[in-house]
């Protein structure tokens, strides 16, 4: 099933469906993907200087409790990091999934239209520093995305999977504006 | 051809570096970096498989052809969990 146009709803549809799929990804994680090491809980991610705060996921070290990585699906008032903002974020890997349009460009494709563009981000600092940014539009698959940890490795996060079972739990009547 | 790579997580604990160096063939591949590596370092067969490479900063696929002054990284998965 592929990405959905979230515009044809309201935002408040999104915010809903956008809890059960942070939701289903701390589960995913806690069961089938990190070990006793490693953990994750739903954290308040902040930007005080752009007045923003939203629920999203970390995930913490066992050993001491400090944050390897993040994960963030973007909700609709988050703002809008650019390229360049984000490689400057250089201390803690993270995935930034945005499906707004005009999510993170990707220069290596010029032939999208920014416009209906939205985008997968994976980020990991140096020494591993890799960015990954895959565009998406509606009708796309979510990509298989690695989060690398340098200290313990990658996860293929399962944005497709928890996606579709995070959409069984919005409302009838909202799914088939979506569908 | 003598190629540095770069290990990381518990391939840099089982090999106790997070540099190897490895003696390659004229043109060779991903493939043929797996192999060399599970020769050199028989203690990281069971996971090799399943690590990413990176060529070049990008995830590399077994037939992609390693250049001379390539940067080669490989990453293991995490551990863990049910499944």
């Amino acid at each position: 099933m592929p990405i959905h146009d979230w515009t044809r709803v309201g935002p408040w549809v999104f915010g809903s469906f956008r809890l059960c799929w942070i939701a289903k990804l701390l589960r995913a994680l806690n069961i089938d993907l990190l070990s006793g090491d490693i953990y994750s809980l739903i954290t308040l991610i902040e930007e005080p200087k752009r007045q923003y705060r939203d629920s999203n996921l970390t995930i913490y070290h066992a050993s001491d409790h400090r944050i390897i990585a993040k994960i963030e699906i973007a909700s609709q008032q988050r703002p809008k990091p650019d390229r360049e903002s984000i490689l400057k974020q250089q201390d803690i890997p993270f995935i930034l999934v945005d499906l707004h349009p005009q999510g993170v460009r990707n220069p290596d494709r010029s032939d999208s239209d920014s416009r209906n563009e939205m985008s997968v981000v994976s980020h990991s600092p140096k020494p591993i520093y890799r960015t990954l940014i895959e565009s998406v539009t509606v009708g796309d698959k979510l990509p298989a995305m690695p989060l690398l940890i340098e200290s313990v490795g990658y996860i293929n996060i399962p944005l497709e999977e928890t996606y579709l079972a995070a959409f069984e739990s919005t409302p009838q009547l909202y799914r088939k504006l979506l569908e | 051809m003598q190629f540095t790579v770069h290990l990381f997580a518990r391939l840099r604990d089982l090999v106790d570096s997070d540099i190897v160096s490895l003696e390659l063939g004229e043109s060779p591949t991903i493939a043929d970096l797996r192999s060399r590596m599970m020769v050199q370092y028989p203690i990281v067969a069971s996971i090799l498989p399943r690590c990413l490479i990176a060529l070049n900063q990008e995830f590399a696929q077994d037939h992609e052809t390693i250049t001379p002054g390539s940067e080669l990284a490989i990453i293991p998965p995490v551990s863990g969990g049910s499944s």
